[in-house]
């Protein structure tokens, strides 16, 4: 296991849904250091906790509204979201946030996690990503890159 | 009356997957409605596969559901080779039922620790547990761990299985890690019997609620059938997976997007009860004794005992796996290449995933495109069971407070395990600042 994970999630079959499982094919070709590993999580359930043990940093790229413009990016830790604190909702394939939230409360040793939130243009029944949120994938290595490199991930944390 | 009067509208009840409503109307003791609804959009994920290669279709159909993605990964596979005339080795089928329990292990570990507890033990969901009850929940985590860690082995991923394919696999896990695979699963067992010393503990909370239906599920004669088996109903008949259709009669419900099925009567329960009923006495010595020591007794009439069912199917699952894996040792691991040529067929298949029978029915043409697909799935098949256990079950309860009638429905829809959509998940995000 490498110390930092670059893991995307999401359905594949639902348009900009998967543009985390897009993105992690892309960085398989595109993204080469050797102390990361590039994760396609499909929709893990809670097995997404058992992918973040043991590790220095994560990386979560998934779909996510946040009003902005299709393919537009941003990175955020889990704790700058406002989220409902509790597992009512589905936890069997939940969203991400309520996963998460479920194992820092049952006692699990998380890492520092920033998630790369990519504004969906088109949520339907396909294998391609609309044209807008294809183009933000050639970003994401430089991001990803940056944020390593910066050595924020030493001082992040829920 | 005290109590008679009921107006139940539960949106998007807790603890499922997917969106599912209750709705019961009740006056002066009469009922007057009572619903089951599934307002999910329907999803057609089988026209994704018309025009796709025979080699892809089942990375395509792993991607419908996150839960369940081996299941319709072996399933594809499966009607793929039944297409097709393709046969497996041994070797392939041994480990393509070491795959099965991987995913049944990893789903009835979830759906146990983390979705039934919570109801025994009175609390909204497992993060109360986790302070009244840490060692049981690290349990469950350490079991759910063991179970993703098979999968990654023997499907070279956690979900959405990259080393099953057309007549094999593409990549096959070394004698070493089976022999640690093993140790890993025998070391496991005073886990699952703490859960189940738990869930003894727990169970007189079940609702004693019994309405006799019709159990269909996988038969053979030679194992507990989660693999392959024909199809077999507990009102007698016995059938080749080829004749589903006259199984499953799927219909339209006007309450629900989701078709219904049903057989020889109103409704028909699938799932780990069903194969409980139809199959017990072919459960490893274990996993019968453990049943016996739960109250888990043949025919059980109690879907409540869903969750009790399946965890008799992790202990079946846990020694059956050790005995699959000394057998595939004792044979030794065969370099293997699948040499599949595409040919022209129809083919229907069917896998026991950990909600019910999985079916998938594919056309290829000669140049091995897929021309038409068919994918039958086990919630579907226990919508209008779920329906008439609560028809059945309000007019029994119907005194008490509407708390309790709300809590027994929700506990029976999540007996059923029922995973009505696994399409989308995308984060709603708020910032807060």
């Amino acid at each position: 296991m490498k110390p930092i994970a670059i893991i995307g999630v999401g359905n594949f079959l639902m348009g900009d849904e998967g543009v985390g499982i897009h993105a992690t094919q892309k960085l398989r070709k595109e993204f080469k250091r050797d102390d990361c590993d590039i994760i396609d999580a499909g929709v893990p359930s809670m097995a997404l906790l058992h992918m973040l043990e043991g590790r220095r940093l994560v990386f979560i790229i998934d779909c996510a509204d946040f009003d902005g413009a299709a393919g537009e990016i941003e990175v955020f830790r889990p704790d700058e979201v406002k989220h409902e604190q509790n597992a009512e909702i589905s936890i069997h394939a939940s969203e991400l946030l309520t996963t998460l939230d479920v194992g820092l409360k049952i006692g699990m040793e998380m890492p520092p996690i920033w998630i790369i939130g990519i504004q969906p243009g088109s949520i339907e029944e396909s294998m391609e990503l609309s044209e807008d949120v294809k183009d933000a994938l050639a970003d994401l290595p430089e991001i990803i890159e940056n944020f390593i490199s910066s050595g924020t991930d030493s001082v992040l944390n829920h | 009356m005290s109590g008679a009067n009921l107006n139940i509208d539960l949106h998007y009840i807790t603890r499922v997957e997917g969106h599912g409503n209750i709705v019961v109307n009740a006056k002066d003791g009469k009922v007057d409605k009572v619903e089951w609804q599934v307002p999910e959009a329907p999803r057609f994920f089988e026209a994704m596969v018309i025009g796709q290669k025979w080699d892809v279709v089942h990375h395509i159909t792993s991607r419908i559901c996150g839960i369940c993605s081996i299941g319709h990964t072996l399933a594809s596979l499966k009607a793929t080779e039944a297409a097709m005339g393709i046969k497996i080795s041994e070797q392939t089928l041994d480990l393509r039922r070491l795959a099965v329990h991987a995913e049944n292990l990893q789903s009835h570990v979830l759906h146990i620790g983390y979705l039934a507890l919570p109801d025994l033990m009175g609390v909204g969901s497992v993060i109360p547990l986790a302070s009244s009850h840490p060692e049981e929940v690290k349990t469950v985590v350490r079991l759910h761990r063991l179970a993703n860690e098979m999968s990654d082995l023997i499907c070279g991923r956690t979900t959405h299985p990259q080393r099953l394919i057309p007549g094999g696999f593409a990549k096959l896990p070394t004698e070493e890690e089976l022999e640690n695979l093993k140790k890993r699963l025998l070391t496991a067992e005073p886990d699952v019997m703490a859960v189940a010393k738990l869930v003894k503990a727990l169970s007189p909370k079940l609702p004693a609620f019994t309405r006799e239906t019709e159990y269909v599920g996988l038969t053979c004669d030679s194992e507990y059938a989660l693999y392959d088996g024909d199809l077999a109903s507990t009102d007698g008949g016995r059938e080749p997976v080829s004749k589903y259709l006259s199984w499953t009669n799927e219909y339209c419900v006007p309450q629900s997007t989701a078709k219904y099925t049903k057989r020889k009567r109103g409704s028909l329960m699938v799932g780990a009860l069903a194969r409980f009923n139809l199959n017990h006495a072919k459960l490893t010595k274990k996993a019968q004794a453990l049943a016996k020591d739960l109250g888990l007794v043949a025919p059980c009439y109690n879907p409540y005992m869903n969750t009790v069912a399946q965890l008799v199917e992790v202990a079946h699952g846990f020694e059956d796996a050790v005995s699959i894996i000394d057998s595939i040792l004792k044979k030794g691991i065969k370099d293997e290449t699948p040499n599949v040529k595409p040919k022209a067929g129809k083919g229907s298949a069917a896998v026991e995933v950990p909600r019910g029978i999985l079916i998938h029915d594919y056309t290829y043409d000669g140049n091995g495109v897929c021309t038409k697909a068919n994918c039958i799935i086990p919630t579907n098949q226990n919508h209008s069971n779920i329906q008439l256990d609560m028809e059945a079950l309000v007019p029994r309860i119907i005194a008490k407070p509407q708390k309790e009638v709300e809590l027994a429905l929700e506990m029976l829809v999540r007996a059923y395990d029922p995973c009505i959509s696994c399409s989308t998940h995308y984060l709603k995000v708020e910032f807060k600042k």
